[in-house]
């Protein structure tokens, strides 16, 4: 008997089973493609069987064979497309059917609880994105030092 | 003592796990692989009192092992989840 972290996928599997059952569920992103709003596996989120999508949500995701914990970037129709926020380029694009669960608190190893806001000037900053990364990647790593 | 209340153990693939479960929230951060012997254990003696040598009952009874081996296993047991936090007098 160990404390244990599963396969990232069966895991996943169980969470979208039990959002699907309306259920909450409670567990530790991994990655550093949502940094700065979310610290993988440090930070923990808290998901919801999403109701209605708007950009900016949060949200997690199965598309083409993969989990992602993303934010939505655009949506039209019924087509939504995901990118990191820890992340230069590369989308994801997939339908709202992709769409597995929401964001809809963000808990800090301390127990603070953020609510997750929709990152609207993050996403506009992505032209300078790389720089505040790097200087945000500074600060945190000179903080922990 | 008991088995603390709030943690439902499931199957995931080929593991057993017990995941603390709110009201609302299940949470997957607070997740304890069980091997088939706590398994086993766990689901006999979930929401009921017991004690060591209950374990160790429950252990000769599907295992052919001697009450001194049963008692032992059971101390490591129970060292385990006490410190997984997942019992309660």
């Amino acid at each position: 008997m160990e404390k244990k972290s599963l396969p990232n996928e069966i895991m996943l599997d169980e969470v979208v089973r039990l959002l699907d059952e309306n259920r909450e569920v409670v567990m530790k992103p991994k990655g550093s493609s949502m940094l700065p709003f979310i610290r993988g596996e440090v930070d923990s989120v808290k998901l919801a069987k999403p109701n209605t999508l708007q950009v900016g949500n949060i949200v997690l995701a199965y598309i083409k064979g993969k989990y992602i914990l993303h934010r939505i970037y655009a949506i039209n129709g019924e087509n939504v497309t995901l990118m990191g926020d820890g992340n230069l380029q590369g989308v994801e694009r997939g339908t709202k059917a992709d769409v597995k669960g929401l964001v809809i608190e963000i808990i800090t190893p301390e127990g603070k609880i953020k609510k997750p806001t929709s990152g609207i000037l993050w996403r506009k900053l992505l032209p300078i994105r790389k720089y505040l990364l790097k200087i945000y990647r500074k600060i945190h790593k000179h903080l922990h030092q | 003592m008991r088995t603390k209340k709030g943690y439902t153990l499931r199957s995931l693939g080929n593991e057993s796990i017990l995941v603390a479960e709110g009201l609302e929230a299940v949470d997957f951060n607070h997740m304890i692989s069980m091997n088939d012997s706590a398994t086993l254990l766990w689901k006999e003696v979930e929401g009921k009192d017991f004690d060591a040598s209950t374990l160790s009952d429950i252990l000769m009874e599907n295992y052919d092992i001697s009450r001194e081996t049963a008692d032992h296993d059971v101390a490591v047991l129970l060292k385990l989840w006490n410190e997984a936090n997942i019992l309660e007098d």
